[in-house]
């Protein structure tokens, strides 16, 4: 009795312990996805860039996929949320940006915006990090933009202003954050100018024009219940002065300053403010004004009129395709419910429709490489694609296939930065 | 064999249709001891085991477009009287499994509640059980829930971008698991039990991007084995009671994003706790250490929750 009573724990023991411990083996998730690795991408020329850095998002967790020019993918996964094991964060945020001029330096610069505030260098080739900074200074610094000056230097744009400065050294945000990029470390700032006591200055995109880096602000009030007009300010590299300032009036969330090919025009798109209760933006607020880039400071030639014309607000990211053709990108919630994209001429306004989403906030960063290959490229967040488009020296914009990004996470893409 | 319930039910409220469905059967097995058969002691006694297996107790659910199955399983193994007993609990308990991930999102490797029932009322039955010539050196309790949930509209849970973790909707989900409770008790003072909570929940929502379609922060097992010990005794004027447990609680890796490329590592810790009564139950001192190892352990990342700790009570019960 007694022994037959021992085997019946045993055998109910030993199958019990296996079970458990394959269960406990079976059902843990897979880990994050590795890197596929850096990119071997053409070495480019003064002129032509050598790819693209595509930003893949939910807002919770970040791929970074590097593609050629024309956007067919060249590593899926160089860099991602998942590439460290989670300490007290992961290894990306969910806000993660590229800077929107390629750095000279030819690495790769991710930004981590707000609640992170912390650049990344990571070498193309081998998609190794190869250095990290914290420029929170200790508060929501939030920074947007960066841009390399010289081989040593580079500026951030970091658009949260600090409420309670003073704890620590280049606390006051709002600024320009000037970097050593051989350490790395901050070294300065340069304050961005703002009379109206209730706006913070908010610098965003930068970019060249001419020696002169040209900043556009945000001016928004602290709790974004008002913005300013637009402004764009030119900074010094050399001696970090504010040398000029130039006023959008009427026009207000303005974007990065866009060049021509040539460099003789320049063009901003401005989005207007958008009304929280109806989600849409004013179309009087919105437009591009083009301006003369050969003077200085710019001087405003026309007003496209097309945020009346399209009855939407327009994306404030725009891109020339050719000395005429502007790739604007209009926000759904107004006069329709969708992301839109067009061309429009940045002589005459005259306006081409080029792609519609399904879905409002699908349409995200765009590229073109005019002379180099001339493809423009389209985040398409409801595709989960690149849309594309040839451009002929005519300015007509002919559509080519869609490229799938990645095949290892799939997030979709939302910003796209030059390499 | 026998059937015991077929109750198809079918209501409408408004524009919500539900119908649910339950239908039990048990299967009755025995094994007669003929070595201690004698004619003194003729009857059911003789039988030295007798089993009770519910074969069928499964629940079809459509509430709101989404579609509940729900298979029990029960299994319970001992002597006549406990499985009179097993049966007894069994018609008092209905079928109520839990679904917890509905609901705030964590998950805890609790006891099916009506399982718990069962478990319970046998316990209290067994250690009431007079000894008898056909001792009963223990008794194997299981007790457990398959289902399978289709849900559109799912509450899930991730990490906002800055760390802390937030709701959203999930198109269209598919949760399947399982709810199991083992248990063992060697005497009428010390037994082990195990329950576990496995997990399958997958995103099937129609516009999904991404690659991975496991939900984040949920793991797809949790499970908390424990050995527990009581003592007690009639004692108006000393000691009357004596216990203590051990108990782990294990949970397996989980995402804490949709796109599954933030990773919480497996963890588990480790708690005892103990205590004594006095006077019939009128005052006990509890103890516990929590986290015995000390080992890091998190839901959020960025939040790691407390490691090792020692709790002390004492209670009054009048």
């Amino acid at each position: 009795m007694v022994k037959w009573h021992f085997h019946f724990l045993q055998l109910l023991r030993l199958p019990g312990a296996l079970a458990a411990a394959l269960a406990a083996g079976a059902c843990n998730v897979s880990p994050a996805p590795q890197s596929t690795g850096g990119a071997q991408l053409d070495g480019g020329s003064s002129t032509c860039e050598r790819g693209v850095v595509v930003v893949t998002s939910d807002y919770t967790s970040t791929n970074i996929v590097i593609s050629k020019l024309d956007g067919t993918t060249e590593s899926q996964s160089f860099v991602s949320s998942g590439a460290t094991k989670p300490g007290l964060a992961l290894a990306l945020s969910g806000d993660v940006d590229v800077p929107s001029t390629a750095p000279a330096s030819k690495r790769v610069v991710l930004i981590d915006r707000y609640g992170t505030n912390v650049l990344t260098w990571l070498d193309l080739a081998s998609a190794k990090v190869l250095a990290q900074l914290p420029v929170g200074t200790g508060f929501q610094a939030n920074p947007h933009d960066y841009i390399e000056v010289d081989a040593a230097r580079a500026f951030v744009s970091r658009y949260g202003t600090n409420p309670a400065p003073g704890a620590q050294a280049f606390d006051q945000g709002g600024d320009l954050l000037i970097l050593d990029t051989t350490k790395p470390a901050i070294v300065g700032r340069i304050a961005m100018p703002e009379d109206d006591p209730g706006l913070q200055p908010c610098p965003d995109a930068m970019t060249w024009l001419g020696g002169e880096v040209v900043v556009s602000l945000g001016r928004w009030a602290p709790d974004f219940s008002r913005t300013g007009d637009g402004r764009l300010v030119a900074v010094s590299p050399a001696t970090g002065a504010v040398n000029w300032k130039l006023d959008v009036p009427g026009l207000q969330a303005c974007g990065r300053l866009a060049l021509s090919p040539s460099g003789k025009l320049a063009a901003v798109a401005c989005s207007s403010k958008l009304d929280m209760s109806t989600h849409q933006y004013d179309p009087k607020g919105s437009d591009i004004v083009v301006y003369d880039a050969t003077v200085t400071p710019p001087k405003e030639l026309r007003r496209l009129g097309v945020g009346k014309k399209l009855d939407s607000g327009l994306q404030p990211t725009i891109a020339f395709a050719t000395e005429d053709a502007i790739f604007a990108l209009t926000y759904g919630g107004n006069a329709m419910p969708n992301d839109a994209a067009y061309a429009i001429s940045a002589t005459t306004g005259e306006v081409t429709p080029l792609a519609q989403s399904e879905k409002a906030y699908a349409f995200g960063g765009m590229h073109c490489a005019p002379g180099c290959g001339d493809v423009c490229l389209l985040a398409d967040a409801q595709r989960n694609k690149l849309r594309r488009w040839q451009i002929s020296t005519d300015g007509r914009f002919d559509a080519l296939d869609d490229v799938d990004l990645d095949h290892v996470v799939g997030l979709p893409p939302r910003t796209i930065g030059g390499l | 064999m026998f059937f015991k319930t077929l109750s198809p039910v079918l209501f409408e409220n408004g524009k919500c249709y539900w119908m649910e469905g339950q239908f039990n059967g048990l299967l009755r097995f025995g094994l007669d001891d003929l070595r201690h058969q004698d004619s003194s002691n003729a009857g059911p006694v003789n039988l030295l085991v007798q089993g009770v297996i519910p074969i069928s107790s499964s629940a079809l659910k459509f509430y709101d477009y989404n579609i509940y199955a729900i298979q029990r399983i029960d299994f319970q193994y001992g002597t006549p009287e406990l499985n009179q007993a097993f049966q007894d609990v069994y018609d008092f308990v209905p079928i109520k499994p839990m679904f917890r991930y509905e609901g705030s999102g964590w998950q805890h490797a609790r006891l099916p509640i009506d399982g718990l029932a069962k478990y319970d009322l046998l316990l209290q039955r067994f250690a009431m059980m007079p000894a008898s010539r056909h001792k009963q050196p223990y008794i194997i309790f299981f007790d457990g829930f398959l289902f399978a949930n289709w849900v559109d509209g799912l509450i899930a849970y991730e990490r906002a971008g800055q760390g802390y973790v937030i709701p959203y909707n999930v198109g269209r989900a598919r949760v399947a698991g399982a709810e199991l409770l083992g248990a063992l008790a060697f005497t009428k003072i010390v037994r082990a039990e195990v329950a576990a909570t496995f997990l399958d929940p997958r995103d099937t929502s129609p516009g999904r991007t991404t690659i991975n379609d496991i939900l984040p922060f949920r793991s797809r097992l949790i499970a908390s084995p424990r050995l527990r010990a009581d003592w007690k005794r009639a004692s108006p004027r000393g000691v009357s009671g004596l216990g203590g447990e051990m108990r782990m609680l294990y949970q397996a890796s989980r995402y804490v994003d949709p796109a599954g490329l933030g990773v919480i590592d497996e963890q588990a810790t480790f708690d005892v706790d103990a205590y004594v009564s006095w006077f019939d139950g009128l005052l006990t001192v509890r103890g516990r250490v929590a986290d015995v190892f000390d080992a890091r352990r998190t839901d959020i990342i960025g939040y790691p929750l407390p490691g090792r700790s020692a709790y002390f009570g004492l209670e009054a019960t009048w």
